[in-house]
């Protein structure tokens, strides 16, 4: 059985949270920012964080602190891939936890976050690979 | 990696296209252009980085840092000296995530961004689609 351990297939859909408060993504253009996928200097050692709508559904991807709102990213797998920028899973969260849906892109990460490549990508995901954007949704007490 | 095409944040190109359009005009008219981009430019900047400024804690979320007092300051500062040359203001300023701010101008798939990056460096940025053409110190 599944347990979010198995391989991202191209065909997954994945999801990237864009919290309301940022700017990223306008409503009224329809145009997402590339800082959407920049990764934090910090948090994102191993990769930038995305969710697999395998485990979970659009609305649960964009739940967040509550009071917020959330807007979320959709692109596939496999439209990465062929741009160089791999998805793979990562269930385990860093506090022990297990989030089935949690997953990585790895080529986008903290220590690389101001190289050319990865400003590079961050604009393709923001415009060519980026399926549309779903939202916004409001917390609801946080996942 | 040198420029390989003009852009409204380093040229004269963005500030001559505007007095092209108007050095047949009165002065009264100038003034009359230069005041309304002004005012332009500050509603853009009071619905960011003035919000910001006044609201520290609304980029409280587990994944998002938000500029800290000094950046946003230095942004306003950038934005004062494009600002007052006559350049239009950006089509979006928003944080990156991590503490800094990002001016960028798009047009068409072409875009050209102020990065201001969380330690104090400023650095412009061109891109023609997806693809990097110009980085530098701004």
């Amino acid at each position: 059985m599944d347990s979010g351990f198995e391989p991202i297939e191209d065909d997954e859909l994945l999801y990237r949270r864009v919290p309301a408060s940022t700017g990223w993504y306008d409503g009224v253009t329809g145009v997402l920012s590339p800082q959407t996928f920049a990764p934090h200097k910090t948090r994102d050692s191993t990769g930038l964080s995305v969710s697999r709508a395998k485990y979970k559904s659009a609305e649960g991807a964009g739940q967040g602190q509550p009071g917020k709102s959330y807007f979320v990213a959709v692109f596939r797998a496999g439209d990465l891939r062929q741009r160089g920028i791999n998805a793979v899973p990562r269930p385990v969260l860093p506090d022990g936890q297990i989030d089935p849906s949690h997953a990585e892109l790895p080529d986008l990460n903290s220590a690389t976050r101001r190289n050319d490549i990865t400003l590079e990508r961050q604009r393709m995901l923001a415009g060519e690979l980026i399926m549309r954007v779903e939202g916004p949704f409001s917390a609801q007490g946080g996942e | 990696m040198e420029a390989t095409k003009s852009n409204p944040y380093l040229s004269e190109s963005g500030r001559d296209a505007v007095l092209t359009s108007v050095e047949s005009e009165t002065s009264a008219s100038r003034a009359l252009l230069m005041g309304r981009l002004r005012e332009v430019w500050q509603d853009v900047i009071d619905r960011t980085l003035g919000l910001w400024l006044n609201n520290p804690d609304m980029f409280d979320d587990e994944a998002i840092e938000g500029p800290s007092g000094t950046t946003i300051r230095l942004a306003f500062d950038y934005a004062e000296t494009l600002m007052d040359q006559g350049l239009a203001p950006p089509s979006s300023i928003v944080p990156d995530g991590s503490g800094g701010i990002v001016f960028e101008q798009r047009q068409g798939r072409d875009a050209e961004v102020v990065h201001i990056w969380d330690d104090g460096t400023v650095e412009f940025q061109a891109f023609d689609g997806p693809k990097l053409v110009c980085r530098q110190p701004f």
